[in-house]
């Protein structure tokens, strides 16, 4: 049985790279809460591979437009519809922003929709820790960039009863973006959210 | 020393003759024949309802050749001549011994499985109220097929005989259970399970004192539960109460790493071998199953069976246990089947472990009243209804029919022919 890998999702256009520390801060509260067999490092896959398909949990992010080639909006369209999972953090945390407006647009055309607010009473806020108020804000939503909101709905699309794209506009790619070995200076564990992320992904 | 023309006349006259004597001769024949015959009625088994007429009119005994089974009215007909004292033979040409049966399928996504008997090598055809389905010709006593909606009566065709059944009960849903740890492997089987229509309840441990829980997989019963599914050793804690669930009916789906676990030891139907790495690198639409990793069974318990095999080494096999059964399955990470597989992977690994689990659910029936008369087995029933064919009844009846036809035939040809010469060398002489 494979353990879990987390993925980062590699796009031609803007800057898929851009929050480098987030897969090793996901990887290290999965392992630190769960029973999961996790591999210790990350993994980066093209959206436009083949590839994507052996990860059915991928994490996208950036800060600039994002403009799929058919290619890519293809392999995500066929990734969605075979179950996968693609957990996509605007790294702006601007929902006026070039990063929202391009991502949410190119989602649109992969889905078929728009996607909708996430009921903040959803499974993926009690899959392993509860967040009884919805998804926890982050310390980077006020911190005079981006919109200046806290949001208080994550986004997504559904696949029957399933969520196959989560967004969000709460920056945790900024949030997450730290050695987790700093974890120990943080009164709350601010990843126990992206525990909630990976246990939805492998368990609905 | 006659004329030429007095020794053609007088041939005419022997010609004349001997039409005469032809026709009195058959005559003869055929009275003497009729003074013999017996009271019986010989009729093939189209012409049943003149045999009514003359068993009415109190013929002895029924003797029926032919080379079809008769239809249910009919032979319950015969039956009852039959219980009342008179003789019934029958006999004739060879009836295939065929017969048909429906099960349906312990699947939500519905569909039947048809059994049919045949004899080897011949070909069968299944049809329903809507038309043909499939043919095959079986190797050995028959067919089975999977009908995904059977419209009305199954029919199963071989030659002229026809064998007819209809559906007598359907099953009632029951949960499935799936055992596993968080993983691609486990959440892919629940998503097929479900999305084919299964309730699926599950239990995944996520640390010593934490797991997800969906639905009430601590209730193992057949009275709500069809089968589990225990895919690796997380299952392990629930080892005895899954063993009693499969005595008392229930199934089970047993993944390789499960089937490792000491825990399922009385339960596997084979000891597990060495795993196999894939032997293609990508799936594959006629063997898609090639490139996934395999645990395979190296040795069947006590009557256990093997259901499929990989290059010789045993990958799914099966066994019963009390009134349940056990499926032992070798293939790992089948969620790489369903997502890097070609296209229409993710309806083949859903129908096949939605296959796997149906294979083994218990089956609880709910029995409809039969209101009409089948023909699910037309020889077998005509055996039952009249007794064994009788196999000379076949030679009498050609016999009789030799006695009868065959000389009025050549003698009435025989007059024909002196008649026509008789009467030419009449016109040739100039005579009328």
């Amino acid at each position: 049985m494979s353990a879990f890998t987390f993925a980062t999702a590699q796009y031609d256009s803007g800057d898929w790279d851009s929050a480098p520390q987030v897969p090793a801060n996901v990887i290290d509260a999965v392992a630190r809460y769960t029973a999961i067999d996790v591999n210790p490092s990350g993994i980066v896959v093209p959206l436009a591979s083949r590839d994507l398909l052996r990860y059915p949990l991928v994490y996208l992010t950036g800060h600039l437009p994002v403009r799929l080639s058919s290619a890519e909006r293809e392999m995500l369209r066929t990734y969605l519809e075979r179950g996968g999972l693609l957990f996509v953090d605007d790294h702006n945390h601007d929902i006026d922003g070039q990063f929202h407006k391009s991502c949410t647009d190119e989602l649109a055309r992969v889905v078929g929709a728009r996607l909708k607010e996430i009921p903040n009473d959803h499974a993926l806020y009690r899959s392993f820790f509860t967040f009884p108020d919805g998804p926890p804000a982050t310390s980077h939503e006020l911190n005079g960039w981006g919109d200046n909101l806290v949001h208080k709905h994550l986004m997504g699309a559904m696949r029957g009863d399933r969520l196959q794209v989560l967004y969000s506009n709460k920056d945790y790619s900024s949030e997450w973006g730290y050695h987790p070995d700093n974890k120990r200076f943080l009164s709350i564990d601010n990843t126990r959210f992206a525990v909630n992320i990976v246990v939805y992904a492998l368990t609905r | 020393m006659p004329s030429r023309a007095e020794r053609r006349r007088r041939a005419e006259q022997g010609l004349r003759a001997l039409a005469f004597g032809v026709l009195v001769l058959a005559l003869v024949l055929a009275m003497r024949a009729r003074a013999t015959r017996p009271r019986a009625q010989q009729v093939s088994a189209s012409s049943l309802e003149g045999l009514l007429v003359d068993v009415v009119h109190g013929a002895d005994s029924v003797r029926l050749v032919t080379d079809t089974a008769l239809d249910p009215l009919h032979r319950a007909w015969l039956a009852a001549h039959r219980a009342s004292g008179r003789a019934v033979q029958w006999g004739g040409g060879p009836i295939p011994a065929t017969a048909v049966a429906i099960e349906p399928i312990g699947d939500p996504a519905g569909g039947d499985r048809v059994l049919v008997a045949a004899p080897p090598a011949t070909r069968l055809w299944l049809a329903d109220s809507a038309g043909v389905i499939d043919s095959a010709v079986p190797a050995s006593g028959g067919a089975s097929f999977v009908a995904p909606g059977l419209v009305g009566s199954a029919r199963a065709m071989v030659a002229s005989q026809q064998a007819r059944a209809v559906r007598l009960d359907s099953i009632l849903p029951r949960r499935v259970v799936v055992f596993g740890r968080p993983g691609w492997e486990s959440k892919f089987v629940v998503a097929a399970l479900e999305e084919r229509g299964w309730t699926v309840d599950v239990r995944l441990p996520l640390g010593p004192d934490t797991a997800t829980v969906q639905g009430t997989p601590a209730q193992l019963d057949t009275a709500q539960v069809a089968a589990v599914v225990a895919l690796d050793a997380s299952a392990d804690r629930e080892a005895e109460r899954i063993a009693g669930f499969v005595r008392q009916g229930g199934g089970l789906v047993l993944g390789p790493i499960a089937s490792a676990d000491v825990a399922f030891a009385g339960l596997r139907a084979g000891t597990v071998g060495s795993r196999l790495a894939p032997t293609v690198l990508e799936v594959r639409v006629g063997d898609p199953r090639r490139a996934l990793p395999l645990v395979p069974v190296a040795g069947l318990a006590a009557g256990a069976i093997a259901l499929e095999r990989r290059d010789g080494t045993i990958a799914i096999a099966a066994r019963r246990m009390g009134l349940g059964r056990v499926v032992q399955v070798g293939y790992d990470d089948t969620w790489r089947w369903r997502m890097t597989g070609p296209d229409g992977a993710v309806e083949a690994h859903r129908r096949w472990w939605s296959g796997l689990v149906a294979s083994v659910a218990y089956r609880a029936t709910l029995s409809r009243t039969m209101t009409v008369e089948v023909q699910d087995a037309p020889l077998a029933r005509m055996v039952a209804a009249l007794g064994p064919p009788d196999s000379s009844l076949r030679l009498a009846f050609a016999g009789a029919g030799a006695n009868r036809d065959g000389p009025a035939w050549w003698l009435c040809a025989l007059a024909l022919v002196a008649l026509v010469a008789e009467w030419g060398s009449r016109r040739l002489r100039g005579l009328s």
